[in-house]
């Protein structure tokens, strides 16, 4: 379909059906299991927050849910359903139309994410001159306009600059821009802040949120931070080992959380509320092996509620509500849990 | 010669731009190395291996192995027999006893075979493959030699250069882009025949030493820089820096801290750079400017033969297939090894 | 404007030194006058003759005086003439320069022709069947001396099939086409498959490093086609080894293909010198050694700028 079509078309119902998406990578030391089932769906204009420890998948799912990853020695099953389209099975061809029109991607590092010998302008007109065919003078135009709505300061003069004359901040916005020319319905953004000084990682989020809502834009944020989806997503999933462990809309996930392993994240982060010197909880143990994950639940061996079902039967996805689903044998709330936690010495129940 | 001279050059220059590539070694980042290919990898070094260590046998004990034809009865004086290969005229130009297709130009005597051995015979009836055995060991001799002088002081001026900067590295900077400044091999020409005339007359035989100066300077500038880069690399790391505020002399610093991580660079440049070499002595021959007969070298061997490529190809491209296989087997380690190197520098 | 003053001062530093030794050079060959007599013929001329030639090298000045004679010969270009046949000196390196500069120049271009589209398909498959093969065969070919090539092409290409002339002509391109190509083809083919093997194996490392980058994903997220990643974005910053290497042999190969030129008996700059050397013609060699000094340290200079339009950041000086 063409992007003016799409631009003029009401947007609401599912955008992105994800369905039993697996991406395997063959190595020398093993099949390393970097995403291993996950299942969800995107409304349009919805923004989901995938987060996770780094290591357990959530930023080769961005990239296999749009069909970026190399083909050699990857295994993949599923399916990715966009507006009604399958992409897995889709030539590169193909994909190359949606990508940067349709979907577009901006990443971590916005250092190394922009081609260091090519000028800005000519980087930001690309897009717009592959998918759109715009003639050169039109191309700039937009470009100038789309410099000056992500807020970057005498846009004439970025035109010919190369990223290295600019700060890391004022990169991100470039890679910002770049992900909007074509005016996508969804926008991937891989832990777009991670790279950032503390003082520029609100401004972003900020400058994300205003542009999704402007364009009507689904967005898919990537994160380890539970504190950046908190504000900017309507609903979270977290990730472990692979996998999908609990997913709900933002505000019950906060209040509701049911995986200790989300619970673990939440006590990592500090807290405005906590009195200064209130000591952060580190999630113990290593990250698990993505080649060889442990058996039965894939959090157990970290997990202080583990009992010897967690370790040999792995938990299904079950609801908490019809919009809250876990996967663990002990949630937070449950009597195992409040167990542990007057053993911990912790007053059980609420946070 | 000059070609492969700055494979080395640029070589050096992107193996020390890669040292700290550690992507490759993500999994989840990067596409993984299939396993078929590392396996195929492994078989090259160890055929290459075999394949060297066979010509090193060979050279080094072409005076006695039994597959070695040779004999000194000919020569009185022991000292002249230098080659050891056993000439008979009545078997001069015989094709390899495999070339059914080729014949010799020269009249078949009573029952003298139409050809003989493994690599045919040269003009005055030297069986060649012998005698390309006992070229192997002025050819590697010769490699040998210039490559570890030249490491020596190479490795060295780079080591300095690399580790006080400033400007001492300036000045041997300075110096190397002058040695660079003139053509390679015009140099190591003038060389040689500088130490020609002031030391021999045309009746003596020209010995292995200017050949190996001559190497040696040509292979200087290269090493310096290689190494250069390299331990600039190291000397601003935290063990350097630590040894450093510990009131460590520099040359102890140079010599146990920067050195031992040089090496595998140094080494890895050492393996293709004694090809380099192997070749450019060839093509000094080429000139006529190598050791001289009847001390063979591969490049000799490969002149000599050169007029004579319509009536009997065999003397220069027999010689010329051993020469090939030598570089190359000695280039697929070099590869091979640094490979390794790079890998464990990652890790480590 | 720093960073070009400090290789402008280096070209000067090199260029003098390389003077200095060259017109020293000659006091340290043992029996030079002696040598440069018999070259002339030493029967052929008298004494008178004799004296006029060796002053008008300044060989009995001392040192100092020799190199101010040397260097204002050389920028008067008053280069005097050859011992033998009384060729102008000048005009034989000209001849020289114009058929080395010609190798070259073709043997550059094909080997970058084959190169640079072997190293892009190559890296953009790293692994698979075309780069396994084309690594093999780069490898064999920086694996073959020029003068083995030069036999095996000879013995097949004109001993057995007769298909080139065994002896090079230079033969110009306007004047016949067919033979300029028939008479090049070799020499060409010699000196280029060897720079080919190089300059691939460093393209293709170069470019599998820069195809792993975050930009090249940021392209690829655009939906920037697969051919225009490759030679749009990946290229580019991937010339850096390239063009250092064949800058280099630009300079190398002026002078340094003596080995093709006798081969294939081409009388180029770097034949020229050998005979010169072997000749006692050292004002020749002195001087062509100069020359090929000063084609070396220029390209170096100009590749020293190529590298501030290949990657914005040397400009500024982050890299340099």
């Amino acid at each position: 379909m063409s992007t003016l079509q799409t631009a003029f078309r009401r947007r609401t119902g599912t955008l992105l059906r994800v369905e039993d998406l697996v991406t395997h990578f063959v190595t020398a030391g093993g099949v390393v299991r970097a995403v291993d089932g996950v299942t969800f769906s995107l409304d349009h204009g919805k923004r989901l927050g995938v987060v996770g420890e780094s290591g357990c998948g959530k930023t080769i799912l961005a990239r296999s849910i749009m069909g970026l990853l190399p083909h050699r020695n990857v295994i993949r099953q599923g399916s990715v359903l966009f507006e009604g389209t399958e992409l897995t099975t889709m030539s590169l061809k193909d994909r190359q139309k949606i990508w940067g029109a349709e979907m577009a991607m901006i990443f971590q590092d916005p250092m190394t994410s922009l081609n260091p010998v090519m000028k800005i302008g000519k980087q930001l007109a690309e897009p717009l001159r592959i998918h759109l065919g715009s003639s050169r003078e039109n191309a700039r135009a937009i470009v100038l306009k789309l410099l000056e709505d992500v807020g970057i300061p005498e846009p004439e003069k970025r035109f010919d600059q190369y990223a290295h004359e600019l700060s890391g901040g004022m990169r991100q916005r470039i890679m910002i821009a770049m992900a909007l020319a074509c005016g996508p319905s969804v926008l991937f953004a891989d832990e777009p802040t991670t790279a950032l000084d503390v003082t520029v990682q609100a401004q972003i989020l900020d400058l994300i949120e205003d542009q999704c809502r402007e364009r009507e834009m689904a967005l898919v944020l990537v994160t380890h931070d539970l504190g950046v989806v908190a504000g900017h997503t309507d609903q979270i999933i977290v990730m472990y080992a692979g996998k999908i462990i609990e997913v709900a809309p933002t505000a019950s996930l906060f209040s509701k959380m049911k995986m200790p392993y989300t619970e673990a994240l939440f006590q990592s982060i500090p807290k405005l509320e906590d009195p200064s010197h209130t000591r952060l909880t580190a999630i113990g143990g290593r990250p698990p092996n993505l080649i060889l994950p442990p058996e039965g639940c894939r959090f157990s061996p970290r997990c202080p509620y583990a009992t010897d079902k967690c370790r040999t039967i792995e938990p299904e996805l079950q609801a908490a509500e019809p919009d809250h689903l876990y996967a663990c044998h002990h949630p937070v709330g449950s009597d195992r849990w409040s167990e542990v936690q007057v053993s911990l010495g912790r007053r059980p129940g609420g946070h | 010669m000059d070609s492969s001279t700055l494979v080395s050059v640029s070589d050096g220059w992107v193996r020390t731009t890669t040292l700290t590539d550690t992507a490759t070694l993500d999994p989840l980042h990067d596409e993984p190395t299939p396993p078929r290919f590392r396996r195929r990898g492994r078989i090259t070094m160890w055929v290459s291996g075999a394949w060297l260590l066979f010509i090193v046998f060979s050279a080094v004990g072409a005076s006695f192995l039994p597959y070695v034809n040779h004999s000194c009865d000919q020569f009185e004086n022991e000292d002249l027999c230098t080659t050891h290969v056993e000439t008979n005229p009545l078997l001069a130009e015989r094709p390899p006893s495999w070339a059914l297709f080729s014949e010799t130009s020269r009249p078949v005597v009573g029952d003298a075979p139409e050809r003989f051995g493994l690599f045919g015979t040269d003009t005055n009836g030297y069986d060649l493959f012998s005698r390309t055995m006992f070229g192997a060991r002025n050819s590697l001799l010769i490699g040998a030699l210039s490559i570890s002088f030249g490491i020596l002081i190479g490795g060295m001026l780079g080591l300095v250069a690399g580790y006080m900067g400033k400007r001492v590295d300036k000045i041997i900077d300075t110096i190397m882009n002058i040695l660079l400044a003139f053509p390679a091999l015009l140099l190591a020409i003038f060389i040689v025949g500088f130490f020609d005339s002031s030391t021999t007359t045309e009746a003596e035989s020209r010995s292995i030493v200017p050949i190996v100066i001559a190497l040696v300077i040509l292979s200087i500038p290269p090493i310096a820089r290689l190494v250069r880069a390299n331990t600039i690399v190291f000397a601003q790391r935290e063990f350097v820096l630590a040894a450093r505020s510990l009131g460590a002399k520099n040359s102890r610093i140079i010599m146990r801290e920067i050195l031992p991580n040089v090496m595998p660079a140094m080494v890895t440049f050492a393996i293709t750079g004694m090809a380099i070499l192997i070749v450019a002595e060839g093509a000094l021959a080429y000139l006529g400017l190598s050791v001289t007969a009847p001390t063979p070298t591969w490049g000799a061997m490969i002149f000599g033969g050169q007029t004579k490529l319509e009536t009997a190809w065999w003397i220069s491209i027999m010689p010329s297939i051993i020469l090939f296989v030598t570089v190359l087997a000695i280039n697929l380690l070099g590869d091979a090894l640094s490979e390794k190197f790079r890998i464990r520098e990652a890790i480590g | 404007m720093k960073y070009f003053l400090r290789k402008l001062g280096q070209l000067v530093i090199v260029v003098f030194a390389v003077t200095f030794t060259v017109s020293l050079a000659l006091g340290a060959i043992p029996y030079a006058e002696e040598r440069i007599i018999a070259a002339k013929g030493s029967g052929a001329i008298n004494e008178e003759e004799k004296n006029k030639l060796l002053d008008s090298l300044n060989l009995r000045e001392p040192t100092l005086v020799q190199y101010g004679y040397f260097v204002g010969d050389l920028v008067t270009l008053d280069w005097g003439v050859t011992l033998n046949g009384n060729q102008p000196i000048s005009s034989s390196i000209s001849d020289g320069l114009k058929i080395s500069l010609r190798l070259m120049i073709y043997g550059q271009l094909v080997a970058l022709l084959l190169a640079i589209p072997a190293a892009v398909f190559a890296a953009y498959r790293s692994g698979g069947l075309f780069d396994r093969f084309s690594t093999t065969f780069s490898f064999g070919f920086i694996s073959t001396p020029n003068y083995v090539l030069a036999t095996v092409l000879g013995l097949l290409l004109t001993v057995r099939w007769k298909l080139f002339p065994a002896i090079s002509t230079d033969v110009g391109f306007f004047e016949a086409p067919w033979d300029h190509f028939t008479n090049f083809f070799l020499p060409t083919i010699v000196l280029a498959l060897p720079l080919a093997g190089t300059y691939m194996r460093l393209l293709r490392s170069d470019l599998i490093n820069t195809l792993q980058s975050d930009f090249i994903t940021t392209a690829r997220a655009k939906g920037v086609s697969t051919p225009r990643i490759l030679f749009g974005h990946a290229l580019r910053p991937s010339l850096f080894s390239l063009v250092t290497a064949a800058a280099v042999n630009v300079g190398a190969l002026v002078g340094g293909s003596v080995v093709v030129e006798t081969a294939f008996n081409l009388n180029g700059l770097g034949r020229r010198t050998v005979l010169g050397i072997f000749a006692s013609e050292f004002r020749l060699v002195q001087i062509t050694v100069v020359v090929l000094a000063l084609v070396y340290v220029m390209t170096n200079f100009l590749v020293d700028i190529l590298y501030g339009f290949l990657d914005p950041r040397v400009r500024v000086g982050r890299l340099g």
